[in-house]
């Protein structure tokens, strides 16, 4: 009979702490690893994943965004995606504070598990420590679409027309959503037979900056739209545009260059 | 070890603000003065000519709110979807002899589409905030945010754009392309703490009998959760433990307001999800607001402040009552609720017909013949066809411009 030990050897303990391990032997700080998010991550390039995390500690906000997290979870008690989807925004917060060593983990994030946020800003809201999950997830919405990821591509897919509208308009909810042809079916027969008369009805609206106007929210002026453009241009979300959603991005990029090269006394003053 | 240690001050350096407490909060607003002073910004003050009132937020800092000579910062999703939130406000302005400007260059913030779909950067959104506010500035008026996300961005940016050098410049660079330069309000208002501050003089001209109208209120995420700090609570209005508009108005209105357990949740909106994942949004604002609102309250109607819970929570109903669920309210905005008690016609002014959920009972229950009214608004729709002119609600006469402003 073997005698009674109370103590574990060093080797034990080391066999203890490998088998712990996730079966690829990759050591996720302590969160869960999920193996679809291992194989996920272990196709990415590792320059990108570098990126990815050097664009997000460089991002304007991102000093403000994360401190350190006490790992409370008050924000994920009040978070909404949580209740429905697979996301929490603590574990947002705990792969950021871990991705110094492992970039891995925000890729993992960024390829599909952020797209859950609400973006409802609860988890700021109760964050004792001052962090600000959904403006990190924000930021990682920003990283994912500017390296034209999966994610980002699948996200914006059906995205496509309002951003061309918001992008070139200014305004990306329009009465000819309504429509019949258009979104939003599963709104009922009332939004059925409100799109039947949808032209009368917006024609009818009390408000000179509304009325008559449908595929805009509000009369736009052409200046206006021309200044948006090139706000758009020079501050790089035309670029990042083309790389999530190329569709939209190269026909507004022909759009801002035109707005550009108008004649001067065409340009905006 | 030691470079851990360089890298944690480095981190600590670079964390020059700090988002989310008071003291910071307020550290902005100083800072903005001395740049200011410095004349490196425009700050757009609310002036007497604005007729200011000031309210308590939440930092404890007394907020001016301009009443006056008001720019109508609209939002997309309300003048897109929901026209009866605007028509109302106007409506209301109108009444009560404010004057104000309806510009048509303006843009939305953007930020519904960054929040949804990352398509933007601090850079844009800053850029976009100061053009419409440089717009406002020029045209001598205040600007008021009528959309609860618009709100939100805007005090999320102005915080950016005040504490950070680099990011302020490269906003500048970029503006001097469109020939503007960097204004910025002093206050950040959205209408809801217009219609919070005005309320008495809406209740004065209340012509409908309230009191049995059940009101419940949701409180826009983006109005009090983002930079919490800068929102109107008030002690005499639940405790001052909830924001104050909205709950502030239906009570001065005679209603009566009744609480319920899932207030603090969102309306289920999402950005994208609303757009392009709506099982999500539906589900949440079906399970978490609309039913327990209804079966905790017996609500006769839901009130909201924002674009994106009015379009949530009225439009998420179709689908689970056509799987037998029973539980529906109709949801309008604040400014509408109050226009038809102040009078105001429902469907040429309040334009309630583009909500799908049932509000011809709270409609009954206001004393209002929804029968007839649709019969005078089919009527107006018809003439409209025929050539007639809409019936524009236009400003009143807007006060002459103080000497020195700006062109």
């Amino acid at each position: 009979m073997p005698a009674l030990r109370l103590f574990a050897t060093r080797a034990e303990k080391v066999r203890r702490r490998l088998g712990g391990l996730n079966a690829d032997g990759w050591l996720y700080g302590g969160l869960p690893g999920l193996q679809w998010e291992v194989q996920n991550a272990r196709k990415a390039k590792r320059e990108v994943l570098e990126s990815i995390r050097a664009d997000m500690r460089r991002h304007a906000a991102f000093h403000d965004y994360y401190r350190s997290c006490i790992n409370c979870g008050n924000c994920t008690a009040v978070c909404p995606a949580f209740r429905f989807a697979d996301f929490a925004p603590r574990v947002v917060v705990q792969k950021v504070m871990h991705s110094a060593a492992e970039p891995e983990l925000l890729y993992q994030m960024v390829d599909q598990y952020i797209w859950a946020c609400f973006q409802c800003y609860a988890c700021w809201d109760v964050c004792p420590a001052q962090n600000n999950p959904g403006g990190l997830v924000a930021i990682l919405k920003e990283a994912a679409v500017r390296h034209g990821l999966p994610s980002a591509k699948k996200a914006l897919e059906p995205y496509s027309r309002i951003l061309y509208k918001l992008m070139t308009t200014g305004t990306q909810i329009t009465p000819d959503m309504h429509s019949n042809i258009g979104p939003f079916r599963d709104w009922g027969p009332h939004k059925a037979e409100l799109a039947q008369h949808l032209k009368e009805y917006r024609n009818a609206v009390p408000v000179e900056s509304m009325a008559g106007v449908h595929d805009k929210s509000w009369k736009v002026d052409l200046r206006t739209m021309q200044e948006l453009l090139i706000i758009e241009k020079e501050s790089g979300v035309i670029d990042m545009v083309q790389k999530g959603a190329p569709d939209v991005g190269d026909v507004v990029a022909e759009e801002a260059e035109q707005a550009t090269l108008a004649p001067e006394e065409d340009r905006p003053t | 070890m030691t470079t851990a240690l360089f890298d944690r001050a480095k981190f600590a350096a670079n964390a020059r603000q700090r988002y989310g407490t008071v003291e910071e909060y307020l550290h902005m607003l100083g800072t903005m003065k001395e740049l200011e002073e410095r004349g490196e910004i425009t700050v757009q003050h609310v002036t007497d000519r604005f007729a200011p009132i000031p309210v308590r937020t939440l930092s404890g800092r007394e907020k001016q709110i301009p009443t006056v000579d008001l720019w109508q910062h609209k939002s997309c999703g309300q003048c897109g979807h929901i026209p009866g939130y605007v028509t109302a406000l106007y409506w209301i302005m109108r009444e009560l002899g404010v004057p104000f400007v309806d510009d048509t260059n303006q843009t939305s913030c953007t930020a519904w589409n960054y929040y949804g779909s990352g398509t933007s950067n601090p850079v844009a959104l800053s850029a976009v905030f100061v053009r419409n506010m440089h717009v406002a500035w020029e045209r001598g008026a205040y600007p008021l945010i009528h959309c609860g996300t618009s709100f939100g961005d805007y005090k999320e940016v102005r915080f950016l754009l005040v504490m950070n050098d680099e990011l302020r410049a490269q906003v500048r660079a970029i503006l001097k392309k469109i020939g503007r330069d960097i204004v910025i309000p002093a206050e950040l208002v959205h209408y809801s703490e217009w219609l919070h501050v005005m309320r008495d003089r809406l209740a004065e001209r209340r012509k409908l009998d309230v009191s049995g109208i059940k009101v419940a209120v949701h409180a826009a995420c983006h109005t009090y959760k983002m930079m919490s700090e800068d929102f109107t609570y008030d002690d005499t209005i639940l405790e001052g433990r909830k924001p104050a508009p909205v709950s502030s108005l239906a009570l001065a209105l005679g209603a009566q307001l009744v609480d319920y357990s899932n207030w603090y949740d969102c309306c289920g909106f999402g950005f994208r999800h609303i757009l392009t994942e709506r099982e999500v949004s539906r589900s949440f604002a079906y399970f978490r607001k609309i039913q327990p609102i209804v079966r905790e309250t017996q609500a006769d109607v839901l009130l909201t402040h924002d674009t994106g819970c009015v379009t949530t929570l009225d439009k998420s109903q179709v689908v689970p009552l056509a799987h037998g669920h029973k539980e529906t309210v109709p949801v309008l905005s604040d400014a509408q609720f109050a226009a038809l008690a102040m009078g105001a016609h429902p469907f040429i002014v309040c334009q309630v017909h583009w909500h799908v959920a049932d509000w011809k009972p709270l409609l009954q229950k206001m004393g209002i013949d929804a029968e007839k009214a649709w019969e005078e608004y089919r009527e107006y729709v018809e003439q409209v066809k025929g050539g007639m002119k809409p019936a524009f609600i236009q400003s009143p006469p807007r006060p002459p411009r103080p000497a020195g402003a700006p062109a």
